[in-house]
């Protein structure tokens, strides 16, 4: 009971206070938007495959304004110490972090459609791409990145580099995930193609549950070292 | 009465750095207790181990009765803490601040306990304002609120005072003063010995952190403490060397 009451009060704290200050949202979704305008310029979609660009573009808009969003959120915490409040309480850390992790899948999964429906136009995608598949991808590798990125925005806050040090630890970490989630969403957009997407879903759930089950443990460490 | 602080040979070290060392010191409930001493004496550093903030590098700690570091959960729930921070969320109004912390530390009758704590505060009428719109003192006030939601057994303070005006200063020290008298442990930091020296029992001077002196708080008036910490602060000698 305790467990999932502290899960719903972090959850609480944090949409409630990203919709009064909206920041989080409108940093990724900006972040988001230029980064698919900046692909639709380099690489003219009429001329080159959609299979091409699109995986490429998405996933690298939601990659690195995630970093600016969980950065944004981390640093949210830090300031007026809120983070020891939630140190020097009670809390199971294991719920502080799936709280945090559910949040933070909210906040990225509102900026994630946003960008999507301006990547529909502009990449003119339509039904036969959003396949279930399509958003089982995307859903997988938000989950992924935010296991991950959950614990590095605390560690990144700790130290003297604080924004910088995110990107530093998150991506390399990341590149599995990453790599499944282009090359997946890319057989889902190449007409006919279907083979070896399995295997990327797959990869992805294992990277997820792997990373998801570390972050429990280790969120109350990371918080309190 | 109850040990609610027990400390045996505590030591901090942040490197080769001693923060604190050999503290031998007990609180009991009940009891209020000044933490004095220079900038860098390590009245922080203590008051951060009492908060479980940070693990002592040497030495025991029981708060409560118990280990710190064996039953974290069980010593969190029964301490409070005011920092020189708020730990407040400014885009969140009083009552959602302290509906935040009433479900981290699982408490019952909850809005029963925030209305009780706002309007002891004074802030009551304000409980569905953002923290925002606050002033220092207002937020200290609802700072303390929030240390005091769950009826904590040991009260953990630091510069509780600073930024307040002399009303706000002495609204809140009134405020801890009847939370002693309710049998709340209190440790506090603070430089503003004329609020606290009425109603604090005892002192304890640290410097270079190390514990040089203990006494009663009525032993002196605020004017006689502060020439006495100048003195002891001036009779250190050099830092690096003492905590070596």
């Amino acid at each position: 009971m305790s467990f999932w009451r502290v899960v719903r009060a972090v959850l609480a704290r944090d949409v409630l206070a990203e919709w009064r200050r909206k920041d989080i949202f409108t940093t990724f979704v900006m972040f988001g938007l230029l980064t698919v305008v900046v692909f639709v310029f380099a690489f003219d979609p009429t001329r080159h495959e959609r299979q091409d660009v699109v995986p490429g573009a998405l996933w690298t808009a939601f990659f690195f304004a995630g970093i600016l969003g969980l950065n944004r959120s981390a640093g949210r915490d830090s300031q007026d110490e809120f983070l020891h409040g939630m140190i020097t309480s009670p809390a199971d850390r294991g719920a502080l972090y799936l709280g945090k992790l559910t949040a933070h899948l909210v906040f990225m999964g509102v900026g994630e459609l946003v960008i999507l429906a301006l990547s529909i136009v502009f990449f003119d995608l339509d039904g036969r791409h959003l396949t279930p598949a399509f958003f089982a991808i995307m859903i997988l590798g938000t989950i992924g990145y935010l296991a991950v990125g959950t614990v590095f925005a605390v560690v990144g806050q700790k130290t003297r580099l604080q924004e910088v040090m995110l990107p530093v630890l998150l991506l390399p970490v990341l590149t599995p995930l990453l790599m499944a989630a282009v090359e997946g969403t890319a057989i889902i957009l190449t007409p006919g193609a279907n083979e070896g997407l399995g295997h990327w879903i797959q990869l992805m759930a294992a990277f997820d549950v792997m990373f998801m089950t570390a972050g429990f443990l280790l969120y109350g460490l990371v918080l309190e070292d | 009465m109850d040990a609610i602080v027990k400390a045996r040979g505590l030591c901090r070290r942040y490197g080769r750095f001693w923060a604190l060392r050999d503290l031998d010191w007990e609180l009991h409930s009940g009891e209020a207790v000044a933490l004095l001493g220079a900038n860098g004496a390590g009245k922080t550093t203590l008051l951060s181990m009492l908060c479980t903030l940070a693990r002592p590098s040497d030495g025991d700690l029981q708060l409560m009765g118990m280990d710190p570091r064996k039953e974290p959960a069980r010593v969190r729930a029964q301490i409070g803490y005011v920092a020189h921070h708020t730990l407040l969320d400014d885009a969140l109004t009083a009552r959602e601040n302290l509906r935040y912390y009433g479900g981290l530390f699982d408490l019952d009758r909850l809005e029963e306990r925030i209305t009780r704590r706002l309007t002891q505060m004074g802030l009551i009428e304000r409980d569905a304002d953002q923290v925002e719109g606050f002033s220092r003192g207002m937020r200290q006030r609802l700072s303390l609120a929030r240390a005091l939601l769950h009826d904590p057994r040991l009260l953990v303070l630091d510069e509780p005072f600073t930024g307040l005006d002399a009303p706000g200063c002495r609204d809140l020290a009134r405020a801890l003063s009847s939370e002693k008298e309710n049998g709340c442990a209190i440790v506090l930091a603070t430089h503003q010995l004329a609020e606290v020296l009425p109603w604090c029992d005892r002192v304890l001077v640290l410097n270079l952190g190390r514990k040089v002196e203990e006494d009663r708080a009525d032993a002196r008036d605020a004017i006689g403490w502060g020439a006495h910490l100048t003195t002891i602060a001036a009779g250190g000698s050099n830092p690096a060397e003492v905590r070596r």
